[in-house]
């Protein structure tokens, strides 16, 4: 095996994950550091650093051009981008293969394929896999619109072509809502977007995000490593994330047929590296194609605890067109149930972000927790990145084995001066509904967490806080 | 000695240090309470005790709890409110006198009087305007209350430290 | 053998519990019913838990006559000693009203001296407590030149250390002189008061009626005379007030400067004072605005708040740089310099001066206050320390025009000339002689000869536009260098940030001198 330098295009805890999974193949990690985070602990675990000026993200890590320069400068044999920036960049990969360098990623046709909402759904429906179903393109009048609803079902969502982030849509369950927003939501689209054209879609009540792993080699094998749901939503961003789905459970029958079903798309798009297939799965268990993100998600993790597959080092084997060292498809089993809490740096109760500085950072937590994080005491998080810090996962024989260790991590865990979500994230790990299992995207907006987070002045705390500078200041 | 605990809408909390007791080079005792509005509650002695370099704390010298390892905060995190910690002091902000009486600061002229008799004014309200010094200046309350008399007239010219209008203090 | 060792420790704990009693309980009582402190509670309360160490602390007095020897007290009324104030080194006496008053004697003296000298030697400040009835008359002579002794120290370390004094009861006759000399003076509401000759005294010569409160209170001081630079509500509140003054002042005046933490960034716009300067100068603004939103957390600590309202002085922090800020106050008075304003802002630019803190300047002055008040008070001498003091300051000044910066007033406040460092201005900046209207009076005085009613309203107009057009901008001061740039305030604190980083090893000297002449 010949050892290969690989950069890596991102920052943080990812970019942490990629230095040690590249330093456990034997290859050369190289990391950017940039201007504007001279402190960047993902530093620590790479081999080489290499400084890209600029000062802001787009001149830095979304600098297709500049990051080519400095691979060709550097020799760099293979780019990873990790998740965000550059990671669903067709062009992007397409110049690395231009310029004769590996994208640990899908190629380029893929991802070019899966990128667009419109074009990926057609894959799927030629694929066979289930998609929401709704108008075939924009519905012109409101007798159109009844019908397309009264043939795939009320209740109906009216949406906005152009549409997007929750706006320029309306819930329909009768054929009078349909006469009363029709035009309503029309104006509203044109208004936001500039498109009037609007869709119809079937409104899925209380519906789960439920997505499947995908792993691929250069070779023509595609494997799945199960689902996750990631239904605890904010946002519409993730907060926490489970393997397997609760909401599946048992039902290795409807498993089998959600994983397949990933498979087979993946598998008509000529897929390579990982990937993930997102569905949306009503109560009713039906489940539909939402789209396919091209790239390693933040909560691979989890995929990773119940099969015990390094799915980054997969990754990058695949790059290269190495063999996965997976014989077949039923040689992957999961065991166990794995949770993972995202640790932002937002307000508990509004959660917005809230950049701030970290004073002080501890851990105290039960055997087997992992913490994938950025943090150090000192660290400033500024507005030009992510809030999200750290992810936080635990594994248990069962899930309630999991929920307990998470509780008992989250409790373990301590963040000092910078305005967290763990307050949010225990009252959700202690929420009766949650320990059920019985939960929804509907589960924030409905049940309300936030607001019942205690703010009242810890003055214990305080006391101590106060106690240990005195003690200082005396020179204890 | 008093601690105060501010954040940025001005919410302040306020900690005393009441009595310090060194049992040994390794174990301080704390008293601390919280003060509101000048009466103590919720006293309590916090023992801090120096083990390995790190900082142990406990409220009865027999169960101790590890302190997450800040050198010197300035920053307490309450939830979901960032306090700044002043220690043995509170930040002067936009004090005040607390008089309602508004004298004339030098020479000038009445241009408009603003405020009516039994009108009642907030804190920084603008009741008079006098222009001297090329200057137009906006003579403003300083306190909440209710005019009580106008001692001047539009249009008249005054000396230095004439009074021109009283404001009865009223929350 | 055991018992002999045991006799004496006890000897000495049994010593140690009359010292802390004081005058005794009775006393003791009185003082806090009188809302005041006992000199060791209030070095408690000022000073870091637990860090005080006294000195001399079993001192009596040596007198001889009028049977005093019958009664000592152990400190001889007056505690003294060094102590931390967050972690920071100070000296500090705290004289004891239970003791006789609180009155000085010759021993009384020497514990302050001692302390004295040891805070200069050891470049520590110090803060001396003041609460006295004035000079023990048993002592006679001695308490004179007791009291002489400190005053020569309180001039010796002028300008080295930071001389803090805290009146806390009575500083009447010649007590007052060395509060007078030190550099910052804190008063107590109601239990405490300073002057030369009190109240009987005063009755009996000058027949004027008047109450130790107004005559030389809180209020009066803080308001009238100028000499306390701080009021406050009570004791508590006063040693809080100091505690926050020492986040600002070095220890001494070749310390080496600290940074005071902050988590405010430094890189942040000051939109929120884009508009603050309106568009009429007519209008005036509160010059605490654009300090509030310049300084780290909105923390602007002033000095003297109540005396001379048209000029602000005070500490504040920029990217954690310690600055002292003067300031014209455009919503008092016009902001304009007079005899007070004068020598408030000398005196705070001489300390800052003394002790290597950069000072800004912001600047909004449309001149010095005309009339005769000000010509007979002596306007010439007292506006002209302040250009003294500018002048000799060889800390790094920036100096920032905000708006009308006129006649000798534009010379006075850290102009280039004084050899400030850096001067900006902002776009609304009026620099010239004077004001458009009075100019066109005096150099358009022939055009506007034989004019009437509405052509000489037109005309006026139109030549006090052109005039404005002309002069009353930074562009004129800019195009001859005594301007170094024009900014925008969004940029105000990113820049004298900036400014501050580069003046940080700032040194130039003046010839070499005794001292100078200033004109006092």
């Amino acid at each position: 095996m010949t050892v290969k330098r690989i950069l890596i295009a991102n920052r943080g805890e990812i970019a942490m994950r990629i230095a040690r999974a590249c330093r456990e193949l034997g290859h050369v990690s190289v990391g950017i550091w940039t201007d504007f985070e001279v402190n960047a602990r993902h530093l620590e675990f790479c081999d080489e650093w290499v400084h890209l000026p600029g000062k802001s993200n787009k001149e830095t890590y979304l600098n297709i051009p500049g990051i080519l320069k400095v691979a060709k400068e550097y020799k760099i044999d293979a780019i990873h981008p990790g998740y965000g920036f550059l990671s669903e960049n067709g062009s992007f990969a397409a110049e690395c293969e231009k310029s004769g360098i590996v994208f640990i990623g899908p190629n380029p046709k893929a991802i070019a394929a899966m990128g667009d909402k419109a074009t990926s759904k057609e894959f799927a429906k030629k694929a066979g896999v289930p998609v929401v179903p709704g108008s075939t393109g924009a519905v012109k009048t409101i007798e159109e619109a009844i019908k397309i609803s009264k043939e795939i079902g009320f209740p109906i969502l009216l949406k906005a072509v152009a549409g997007g982030g929750g706006r320029g849509m309306r819930q329909c369950f009768t054929d009078e809502d349909i006469k009363k927003n029709f035009e309503a939501v029309g104006r509203e689209a044109l208004a936001s977007f500039g498109n009037g054209d609007l869709l119809v879609e079937k409104y899925i009540v209380n519906p789960h995000h439920i997505e499947v792993q995908i792993l691929a080699d250069k070779k023509g094998k595609v494997f799945h490593f199960f689902e996750r749901e990631c239904s605890i939503q904010r946002r519409h961003q993730k907060i926490i994330e489970e393997a397997p789905s609760p909401f599946i459970g048992d039902d290795e029958v409807l498993r089998k047929n959600i994983c397949e079903t990933a498979v087979r798309l993946a598998k008509a798009v000529d897929y390579d590296s990982a990937g993930t297939v997102e569905f949306v799965m009503g109560e009713d268990r039906k489940f539909y194609f939402l789209e396919m993100n091209t790239r390693i998600q933040v909560e691979h993790p989890i995929t990773e605890e119940i099969t015990g597959v390094d799915l980054i080092v997969c990754m990058i084997q695949s790059a290269f067109g190495e063999d996965l060292g997976i014989p077949s498809q039923e040689w992957i089993k999961r065991t166990g149930h794995a949770i993972e809490c995202r640790i932002c740096a937002e307000d508990p109760i509004t959660m917005l972000p809230a950049p701030g500085k970290v004073t002080g950072f501890e851990t105290n937590f039960p055997q087997g927790t992992r913490f994938d994080n950025c943090l150090y005491k000192g660290l400033n998080v500024t507005p030009d990145f992510d809030p999200m810090v750290g992810k936080l996962v635990t594994k248990g024989i069962v899930r309630d084995v999991a929920l307990r260790k998470m509780r008992a991590a989250l409790d373990g865990l301590f963040i000092e001066g910078l305005k967290n979500n763990i307050p949010l994230l225990k009252i959700i790990l202690h929420e009766e509904q949650f320990n059920k299992g019985h939960y929804s995207t509907s589960y924030i907006p409905t049940v309300k967490p936030q607001e019942k987070i205690n703010t009242e002045f810890d003055w214990m705390r305080a006391f101590q806080v106060m106690a240990s500078i005195e003690a200082r200041r005396m020179g204890l | 000695m008093r601690t105060y605990l501010i954040d940025n809408d001005k919410n302040e909390h306020c900690i005393d240090l009441r009595r310090t007791t060194v049992h040994s080079s390794e174990l301080v005792e704390f008293e601390f309470s919280l003060v509101k509005d000048l009466h103590y509650s919720n006293t309590q002695c916090i023992f801090v005790r120096r083990l390995a370099g790190q900082y142990f704390v406990s409220t009865d010298n027999a169960h101790w709890k590890k302190l997450a390892r800040q050198d010197l905060p300035t920053i307490f995190l309450n939830v979901n409110k960032v306090l700044s910690i002043y220690r043995g002091y509170k930040p002067s902000g936009i004090g005040g006198a607390s008089d309602g009486g508004l004298v004339t600061q030098m020479p000038g002229k009445v241009v408009k009087i603003v405020a009516k008799v039994g009108d009642k004014v907030t804190k920084s309200q603008t009741l008079i305007i006098i222009e001297a010094m090329k200057m137009e200046n906006e003579v403003k309350s300083n306190i909440d209350g209710v005019v009580k008399e106008i001692l001047v007239k539009e249009g008249q010219a005054l000396d230095q430290g004439i009074m021109m209008m009283t404001v009865e203090p009223q929350k | 053998m055991t018992d002999v060792i045991e006799q004496k420790r006890q000897l000495l704990i049994e010593k140690r519990r009359l010292a802390r009693l004081g005058g005794g309980e009775d006393r003791i009582k009185k003082q806090h019913e009188q809302g005041k402190y006992t000199a060791r509670e209030r070095i408690e309360h000022l000073l870091d838990p637990g860090t005080f160490i006294e000195f001399d602390r079993f001192v009596v007095h040596h007198c001889t006559q009028f049977g005093m020897e019958k009664n000592k007290f152990l400190g001889d009324g007056v505690v003294t000693g060094i102590g931390a104030i967050d972690g920071q080194r100070v000296a500090v006496f705290s004289q004891d009203f239970t003791c006789w008053g609180g009155a000085l004697g010759a021993s009384h003296a020497k514990k302050i001296c001692k302390i004295m000298d040891f805070a200069l030697e050891n470049r520590i400040p110090i803060i001396g407590i003041n609460d006295s009835g004035g000079a023990r008359i048993q002592e006679g002579v001695e308490s004179l030149g007791g009291y002489a002794d400190i005053f020569y120290r309180n001039v010796k370390s002028s300008g080295v250390i930071p001389q803090i004094s805290l009146i806390m009861g009575p500083c009447a006759g010649g007590a007052v002189y060395s509060p007078a000399i030190t550099d910052f003076i804190f008063m107590v509401d109601q239990t405490s008061y300073m002057f030369v000759t009190g109240p009987d005294v005063i009755k009996t010569v000058t027949h004027e009626e008047v109450s130790k409160e107004d005559l030389g209170g809180a209020k009066t001081h803080s308001e009238k005379s100028g000499v306390a630079q701080f009021r406050c509500k009570n004791e508590d509140e006063c040693f809080e007030r100091v505690r926050e003054l020492f986040t600002f002042i070095p220890p001494s005046n070749f310390a080496v400067k600290s940074l005071r933490p902050t988590s405010d960034p430094v890189y942040r716009d000051n939109t929120k004072i884009k508009f603050t300067v309106p568009a009429n100068p007519k209008k005036p603004y509160d010059m605490r605005e654009i300090i509030f939103d310049i300084v780290d957390d909105s923390h602007f600590f002033e000095v003297h708040k109540d005396f001379a309202k048209n000029i602000i002085c005070g500490y504040g922090a920029i990217g954690g740089i310690k600055v002292g800020i003067v300031a014209n106050q455009p919503a008092a008075l016009a902001g304009v310099l007079d005899i007070d304003a004068s020598l408030k802002a000398a005196r705070f630019v001489r300390f800052c001066d003394a002790f290597d803190i950069p000072i800004i300047t912001l600047v909004d002055v449309p001149g010095f206050l005309p009339g005769t008040v000000q010509e007979y008070g002596g306007i010439i001498k007292h506006g002209s320390k302040l250009l003294y003091a500018y002048a000799e300051a060889t800390v790094p000044l920036i100096t920032l025009i905000t708006r009308k910066a006129y006649g000798g007033a534009y010379d006075v406040m850290a102009s280039k000339h004084l050899k400030a460092d850096i001067n900006l201005a902002y776009p609304t900046a009026e620099i010239a002689v004077m004001g458009a209207e009075g100019a066109v009076n005096i150099v358009f005085r022939k055009e506007l000869e034989g004019l009437q009613g509405a052509a000489f309203e037109k005309k006026k107009a139109e030549l006090v536009k052109n005039y404005e057009d002309e002069f009353a901008n930074p562009y004129r001061a800019a195009e001859l260098g005594y301007l170094d740039s024009v900014i925008l305030p969004e940029e105000t604190r990113k820049r004298l940030y900036e400014y501050l980083i580069a003046l940080k090893n700032k040194k130039i000297e003046l010839p070499r001198r005794k001292h100078g002449n200033i004109q006092l």
